[in-house]
């Protein structure tokens, strides 16, 4: 029974890292933390799969706790770990486009709040409705509506002036 | 960033080129193992205090079999009792050498201090047990002589009483601050002193002759030894309540016994006790246990109030016949025990009344006020007067009488203590 277990959460765990570490670069930035935050949230699926089986809903468990763990580690980070302004790590501009409007929209990312930043992922990477980004992230359609909202706009906003939002990031750099 | 669906092209972009270490299955399986065994010990943990905080709370909280007072083996003829709180050397000295000049006869030997300490009302008390000469076991009460410097006075000197069943002994009198014998001019000048054995946590001391609005400190006090100001208390209307309790939290006080007051001090009324042996209409009969003392016009009374008045005495067979207070031929003065209103109260073959209540300011009587008698074996009208009754309703202001209802029941009465004065009284 517990091999059976541990071959059917091992098969899980294959099928889905892929994708969800893309959530999760997405969500930190950062490949090194997206790589803790899946193994993180695939372990406390795996200590709970006895009970997931039983319950159903192992996929919306595994995306509730991804964004969870995401959202509680940024609010544990914020207490002790101060942003200097928007500090660059000295990181050059790509030549080409398309690898600058990557390396832009990494930034911008980087400027959201953590919930903005999980609804804006949500929504249109994982292309989940109002409803089902509000159950991932614990909160109502409107929470959600807002945090989106709230999202693009800074967004937008960052993309409007993207020479102003880069020089203030150099000089602090 | 234009629209959603370029921010969504945009995403999936920056997503993409992120793939998967090697050996990420063996790590997640890795944690997994850690988190589950990090849980284990959270819950064990978890058990652990949830155990200690149970095993906790039986322990602090009342919980299981009420306390019980431990009999304490007697020490030969005395009382096994240690003594309670600290004992004053000098006030043993000093009360020892007063019992053996003053007391039974001395030289006491054995002596154990149950009390010797400073008071607050008092200035000092000391009991004390010992033999005296011929070996008899005795129990003394001293306190201090408020006119001589606060010097010892040997109050009351009493045989022991039976040393495996007491559990608490008393000494109540209006004559506990003076010289010996005098009593105290004040309203408030009758003291009761209680020792309990030990293991009593809390002694109350009520008296029925006053209202409890009027008592000084009608709390009960924590501890095995009080003093108290029972201002007109007697012996027979005193009851010693003793009481225990836990030192768990929560824990509920616990009756142990409800004894009456003894008295006894010199100068004192003593109550000479009579069983009930027959009743006709307002009259009862009372077996004495001893008669010489008793008198006609003596008070009979319980610790509820004033039962009747002393009307025959047949010597040959020892018995008393006392008129009951609602009976025709009952009649005396009264007066209100709040506001010292006075009258006179009469029994009619049914009720009890009191009449020819002044009238005036201050002059009023309210329900349910206590009426008092005066003791003619005391030597004054407030020292141990004697509830005779409460006002049956607020007396109309035109007129100068209210109806009592007396405290004592009149219908079950099995024995009685009849008042006589201290010279005629059995030492």
């Amino acid at each position: 029974m517990r091999d059976r277990d541990d071959e059917e959460v091992t098969a899980f765990v294959r099928a889905r890292y892929g994708s969800l570490l893309r959530t999760a670069y997405l969500l930190c930035g950062d490949q090194g933390k997206a790589e803790d935050l899946v193994q993180t949230t695939l372990a406390k699926t795996v200590v709970a799969w006895p009970r997931l089986q039983r319950s159903g809903g192992i996929e919306h468990y595994v995306r509730r706790v991804l964004f969870n763990t995401f959202v509680s580690s940024r609010r544990r980070r914020s207490w002790w770990e101060q942003p200097l302004g928007r500090l660059v790590e000295g990181r050059t501009r790509d030549e080409y486009v398309t690898v600058e409007q990557r390396d832009w929209l990494r930034r911008a990312l980087d400027g959201l709040s953590a919930r903005q930043r999980a609804a804006v992922v949500l929504r249109f990477y994982e292309d989940l409705s109002e409803q089902d980004t509000a159950e991932a992230l614990g909160c109502s359609v409107g929470t959600v509506k807002s945090l989106t909202s709230r999202g693009l706009q800074a967004l937008r906003t960052r993309w409007m002036e993207p020479d102003a939002a880069a020089e203030h990031e150099v000089r602090y750099a | 960033m234009p629209d959603p669906t370029e921010l969504r092209d945009g995403l999936i972009k920056l997503a993409e080129p992120v793939g998967p270490a090697e050996g990420y299955e063996l790590r997640i399986l890795r944690r997994a193992r850690r988190l589950r065994a990090r849980r284990r010990i959270a819950g064990a943990a978890g058990a652990a205090i949830c155990l200690a905080i149970l095993v906790s709370v039986f322990r602090l909280v009342a919980v299981g079999p009420a306390p019980h007072l431990v009999a304490v083996p007697p020490d030969g003829a005395l009382l096994g009792w240690s003594a309670a709180g600290d004992v004053n050397a000098d006030l043993v000295r000093e009360a020892t050498e007063v019992w053996d000049r003053t007391g039974s006869a001395g030289p006491h030997t054995a002596i154990r201090p149950l009390v010797a300490a400073h008071d607050r009302l008092l200035a000092s008390v000391v009991v004390l047990q010992g033999y005296d000469e011929h070996k008899a076991a005795r129990l003394a009460f001293f306190t201090s002589d408020t006119t001589a410097a606060n010097a010892l006075r040997l109050r009351a000197d009493r045989p022991m009483p039976d040393p495996t069943t007491t559990q608490v002994v008393s000494l109540v009198s209006p004559r506990l601050t003076g010289p010996a014998g005098v009593a105290g001019d004040a309203f408030w000048d009758t003291y009761a002193i209680a020792v309990a054995m030990p293991g009593v946590t809390a002694l109350e001391m009520s008296t029925t002759t006053v209202d409890e609005e009027l008592k000084q400190d009608p709390v009960t006090a924590n501890g095995r030894f009080v003093v108290r100001a029972l201002p007109s208390a007697t012996a027979e209307t005193t009851t010693v309540t003793g009481f225990i309790k836990s030192s768990k939290v929560l824990a509920q006080w616990k009756r142990v016994f409800a004894v009456p007051g003894d008295g006894g001090a010199a100068g004192d009324a003593q109550g000479v006790r009579g069983a009930v042996v027959s009743r006709s209409g307002q009259q009862i009969v009372v077996a004495l246990r001893e008669d010489g003392a008793v008198r006609p016009g003596q008070l009979a009374v319980v610790a509820e109030g004033l039962v009747g008045r002393v009307t025959t005495i047949d010597r040959a067979r020892r018995e008393a016949t006392i008129g009951l207070i609602t009976g025709a031929a009952f009649a005396g003065q009264a007066y209100t025990n709040i506001s010292n209103v006075p009258g006179s109260v009469r029994g009619t073959g049914e009720k009890l009344l009191m009449e020819h209540i002044p009238a005036g300011e201050k002059m009023d009587v309210y329900e349910g006020n206590r009426v008092l008698v005066a003791d003619p074996s005391q030597q004054g009208d407030q020292i141990g007067a004697i509830t005779i009754g409460r006002a049956a309703v607020t007396k109309p202001a035109d007129t100068d009488t209210v109806e009592l209802i007396p405290t004592a029941n009149l219908t079950d009465l099995r024995e009685v203590s009849i008042m006589t004065p201290f010279k005629s009284a059995a030492r």
